[in-house]
């Protein structure tokens, strides 16, 4: 027996109920029928879902009540319950099974990831003939880059990425980016040995061919690749030793590596002015280097502070890889970067500082030119974006690089290709990036570049390009 | 009576949507096997930053009924984010991201057979050990 009264609640619920039913409309009294059909589904479904639940919760409570040895010893263990036991590991196991067989189907062998990026773009060059100025545009195709993560056991996995392109005189190039396997000991020391990413500063490890994850267009150009006119080694053959360590606060992060030096085809006896990384080991030259971080927890979670540094006897040759050695330079680079990845902002910034030294020289080349001692040069960039509303970044970065031209290891590289990488330029940028959804987006970038050309008659090279990217990951 | 119908039908459906919100709001308990960790070891591993504890490979799953709830209380980060977390790791360091489970069954089944397997659940199930409950 229960009192017909409304009360507050009642009259509530009821307002609210009309209020639904009037918002529904006459649309939803054609649904009614369908809506009842779905809740009798529910329904059922609830009260199957309670008698499983009911149901297990029964044979895991049989399951734990296990006998005292003294119980055991007075009250031998039924059938019963050996049989019930029986089938609840036998349930486990089916379930065992049913999932590695699900996960199974769905994984069809090991995943391939990658980078593609296609572009458009309206950017400055120099006609070889005269060094006018000239400006070329149209489309053209980025990088088509794959990569595999191999776990082959708990502490072994290795990394291969296999990258494709076209270089500037239009030919398909292919290039093993990495080729490392690893051992992991702990969290704090893991051991690389191959082909990696050279791991200073912290642009070239993040992002490196992955123009989807970058923000801009362009690296900076002072960590352009080797083929692409950069001064600094993006890869290393060698060996990497890095780890993380917890701290109260925030994580210490390190990177320890040796390798191959780097050794250039010199632009000044016949050279194309390339940097090679020096893939097989055929100089006397050996790098080593470190990258030590801190990344910071708490309220300044996602900022990354560090030093980098390497140490590197970088051989010239004459003409080709297989060339005679025509000088050899000792680099000393020291520097710092931060990053800062939270809050939809991202702040990079690296800093570079070469104290480099002329070691040696083939007089018979250069009879007064490039004389031994050490010459300092330094390069850096601040990189700024914030994204808004979900999608849009718009960024901005400034880039400056002031080069000793008596450094025989920069004045070995001033002329490779269309960029003059051992040469001291300027460059700033602007940028907006569009990520159309998770996997991919479009950017467009306008960089003034101003590079100084010392002795040479046609002045500075200036130049404002336009490029246009779209770029995914897989 | 069909508007009778209506009101019951708009009635069960707000009851529906707010069963739907308590089950959204509900706890998220991390359980474990042969592991003990901390909080923010948990997030740790589910960004890849903790592989190996006490010598023991460390085997995180995700639960996709529950990964929202999980990210959004554990990780403080949106499904969006994680995905792009994930991909920088596995592109810098070669990690692969957590397998994903369907559902707490698949996940308790697994991570009672697996040393060091680390999953996310629903509600506090019997015989595995509840690293936290957040």
């Amino acid at each position: 027996m229960f009192k017909q009264t409304k009360g507050p609640f009642q009259r509530g619920t009821l307002a609210i109920a009309v209020a639904c039913a009037l918002a529904s409309g006459v649309a939803a009294a054609a649904d009614t029928d369908r809506i009842q059909e779905l809740e009798t589904k529910l329904n059922r479904s609830m009260e199957l879902i309670n008698k499983l639940t009911a149901r297990l919760n029964e044979i895991e409570s049989s399951k734990q009540a296990v006998p005292t040895p003294a119980a055991a010893a007075n009250a031998a263990p039924s059938a019963a319950d050996a049989a019930t036991t029986a089938r609840i590991d036998q349930l486990e196991q089916s379930l065992l099974q049913v999932s590695e067989s699900s996960a199974k189907k769905a994984d069809l062998g090991l995943p391939l990831h990658g980078f593609i990026d296609v572009g458009y773009g309206r950017v400055g060059t120099e006609d070889p003939q005269n060094a006018n100025k000239n400006r070329r545009s149209g489309f053209g195709l980025g990088n088509v880059d794959f990569y595999l993560t191999p776990q082959l056991s708990d502490r072994v996995r290795a990394l291969v990425e296999l990258n494709f392109e076209y270089n500037q005189a239009g030919d398909l190039s292919s290039d093993l980016e990495r080729m490392q396997i690893a051992y992991a000991f702990s969290d704090a020391a893991t051991v690389w040995a191959g082909r990696f990413h050279t791991p200073y500063g912290y642009w070239n490890t993040a992002f490196h061919h992955g123009a989807q994850l970058q923000t801009s267009i362009l690296r900076p150009r002072m960590i352009a690749f080797e083929d692409q006119g950069g001064f600094m080694q993006a890869h290393t053959v060698g060996g990497l030793l890095s780890g993380s360590m917890p701290l109260r606060v925030g994580k210490f992060q390190y990177d320890f590596w040796v390798g191959n030096g780097a050794i250039t085809t010199d632009d000044r006896t016949g050279g194309n002015g390339g940097l090679d990384f020096n893939r097989v080991r055929n100089t006397g030259g050996n790098m080593v280097g470190a990258n030590l971080r801190y990344a910071f927890g708490g309220k300044l979670s996602g900022l990354t502070l560090g030093v980098h540094g390497y140490h590197d006897i970088a051989t010239n040759l004459q003409g080709s890889l297989t060339g005679a050695e025509d000088s050899r330079t000792e680099i000393n680079m020291l520097g710092g970067f931060g990053a800062y990845d939270a809050d939809d902002w991202e702040i990079i910034g690296e800093y570079y500082h070469f104290n480099n030294k002329n070691l040696w020289v083939d007089n018979t080349l250069w009879a007064a030119g490039n004389p031994p001692g050490t010459h300092d040069s330094w390069a850096g960039f601040l990189q700024v974006g914030k994204t808004l509303h979900e999608s849009w970044t718009p960024y901005v970065r400034t880039e400056k690089a002031v080069l000793n031209p008596d450094d025989n290891y920069f004045a070995s590289i001033n002329n490779y290709n269309e960029v003059q990488s051992g040469r001291s330029y300027q460059r700033n940028s602007i940028g907006l990036r569009y990520a159309i959804d998770q996997r991919s987006a479009v950017k467009l970038e306008i960089s003034s570049t101003n590079e100084l050309r010392p002795g040479v008659a046609t002045g500075d090279y200036k130049t404002t390009d336009v490029r246009l990217q779209y770029a995914i990951r897989f | 009576m069909s508007i009778v119908r209506i009101l019951a039908a708009s009635c069960a459906s707000l009851a529906l949507l707010a069963g739907s919100a308590q089950a959204l709001a509900g706890d998220v308990f991390v359980i474990g096997n042969a592991v003990t960790l901390t909080p923010d070891d948990i997030k740790d591993v589910y960004l890849g930053e903790k592989q190996i504890v006490g010598g023991t490979k460390l085997v995180p799953l995700d639960n996709a009924s529950l990964q929202k709830d999980f990210l959004e209380k554990v990780v403080k980060l949106d499904a969006a984010k994680y995905g792009s977390v994930w991909t920088k790791k596995g592109f810098r360091d070669g990690l692969t991201a957590p397998a994903v489970k369907n559902s707490d069954a698949e996940v308790i089944v697994v991570v009672k057979a697996t040393a060091g397997a680390v999953g996310y659940v629903s509600a506090a199930p019997a015989g595995v050990t509840v690293l936290q409950k957040f």
